[in-house]
């Protein structure tokens, strides 16, 4: 019967997309790679921290407590002095850096993706796309078991005589995970997008081109041919519908994933947020890296 | 007053196209002071660094306009501002750089999107919205009881 062995399909598929083991470099290359762009963006707070957070800063606890969500906490809401507040900032960059080179790293995941929310939590107002990008790929990675390969975790087990790395469900549903987030981010962004007349009319480049933070020579490139600022207008929308499409199609991943990989970190500096897309270029990766290979109909 | 989080999208900077998006500035000075005592994103400052005070202005906007609101970020940030300016009475200015039109070389002035005053007294802390002169002056916090400096 056609019903049952669609049926089954479905769940065969489900089960591979889930739950079929997948060995940790994959995750571990997300590791690295995430990481240091959480360590950047972690230092990008450094040089105003007290001047935001200290005892006497712009951002009190009770002023920002109001602001946010109510259920937003963040463990610098206790910070009541200085050496706390920078106490409190180190630690988050040092659980940081252990999850980046994957020194205790089944301890180092989950404090590190705490603490950057808390980060975030404590002052919401001042958090970008690539903060909210990072976010997603810290709490992703606290799933999986990225600590297994390319990290101290891992010299230390060949140093006391294991075995190579394992393949591993909690590495599966990590990848799956990140995969499904990839698609979402840029969907939401590209439907974003499509409720703005800017962006059906071509002249959101321009637009975008005025950020400061965007390089000056897109905007004189820019105020020199609509035909330009149309095409690259258009051809972020359309870049953002292939990589949120090609994501779900395994056999598109390779592909895909090197689109990404590519255009990602050009889209970032196009509209003047170059750190959204390391961000996202890392999800590029991570799509990369699950494609299937040759004879491999898993996906 | 913020979405949840996750809730908050992905529709990064300008994919809407509206005046909100653009560049924000917030500047402080003491009241009747030529120029700015204080200017964030300062001269200089590039990167993330410079991103988060841009989206800390803009929220500071934000907060003000709303009408039923009690600029909380403002407010909160009084103290600070006293203490950084040297002054109990404070103009804080958010303004933001228009979009020129498409393929304008030409940038127009920055246009202030927000004033408010905040004054420290006797009578405590007072925030004064100077584009709406029909609520002037509304008490925010009372004054702190007197109670042991009474003789």
């Amino acid at each position: 019967m056609a019903f049952p062995s669609a049926g089954s399909a479905i769940a065969a598929a489900w089960e591979r997309c889930w739950f079929a083991p997948a060995l940790p470099r994959p995750l571990a290359i997300v590791r690295i790679l995430a990481g240091t762009v959480a360590l950047a963006l972690w230092w990008s707070w450094s040089a105003d921290l007290n001047t935001w957070f200290g005892p006497d800063g712009l951002l009190p606890v009770e002023a920002v407590r109001e602001w946010r969500s109510p259920w937003g906490v963040s463990i610098l809401d206790l910070a009541r002095s200085t050496v706390v507040v920078r106490g409190l900032y180190l630690a988050i960059g040092a659980a940081l850096v252990c999850l980046t080179v994957g020194l205790a790293t089944p301890l180092a995941a989950p404090l590190a993706a705490a603490g950057f929310a808390s980060l975030l939590h404590r002052a919401p107002m001042l958090a970008g796309p690539a903060d909210d990008c990072t976010a997603v790929l810290l709490w992703c990675l606290v799933v999986g078991r990225s600590g297994d390969d390319l990290s101290v975790d891992r010299q230390l087990a060949v140093a006391r005589g294991s075995g190579p790395a394992q393949p591993g469900i909690r590495n599966r549903i990590a990848l799956s995970l990140l995969l499904v987030h990839a698609a979402v981010i840029a969907g939401a962004a590209l439907l974003a997008q499509l409720k703005a007349d800017v962006w059906w009319g071509g002249s959101a480049a321009w637009l975008l081109s005025i950020n400061a933070a965007v390089p000056v020579q897109f905007q004189t490139a820019f105020g020199r041919s609509e035909y330009l600022t149309d095409a690259v207008t258009h051809g972020i929308t359309l870049f953002e519908a292939v990589f949120a499409a090609g994501v779900c199609v395994p056999a598109l991943r390779r592909l895909t994933g090197w689109i990404g990989i590519v255009g990602w970190p050009v889209v970032g500096l196009v509209v003047g947020e170059p750190w959204w897309g390391a961000a996202m270029a890392v999800f590029a990766v991570t799509v990369l890296l699950t494609a299937p290979v040759d004879g491999d109909r898993a996906g | 007053m913020v979405p949840p989080w996750l809730d908050l999208g992905f529709d990064y900077g300008l994919t809407r196209g509206l005046p909100d998006d653009a560049d924000h500035r917030l500047l402080v000075s003491g009241r009747g002071a030529a120029a700015p005592a204080l200017e964030f994103p300062a001269s200089g400052m590039t990167g993330q660094r410079a991103a988060r005070w841009r989206r800390l202005a803009r929220a500071v906007a934000i907060d003000d306009a709303d009408p039923s609101g009690t600029s909380v970020l403002a407010t909160g940030m009084a103290e600070g501002l006293f203490s950084r300016v040297g002054a109990d009475d404070l103009e804080v200015v958010v303004s933001r750089d228009p979009f020129p039109e498409r393929g304008t070389a030409a940038r127009s002035a920055p246009e202030k999107v927000s004033t408010v005053r905040l004054r420290r007294g006797s009578a405590g802390l007072q925030l004064i919205r100077t584009s709406d002169p029909e609520e002037l002056a509304p008490l925010l916090r009372p004054a702190p009881p007197l109670e042991g400096k009474v003789r």
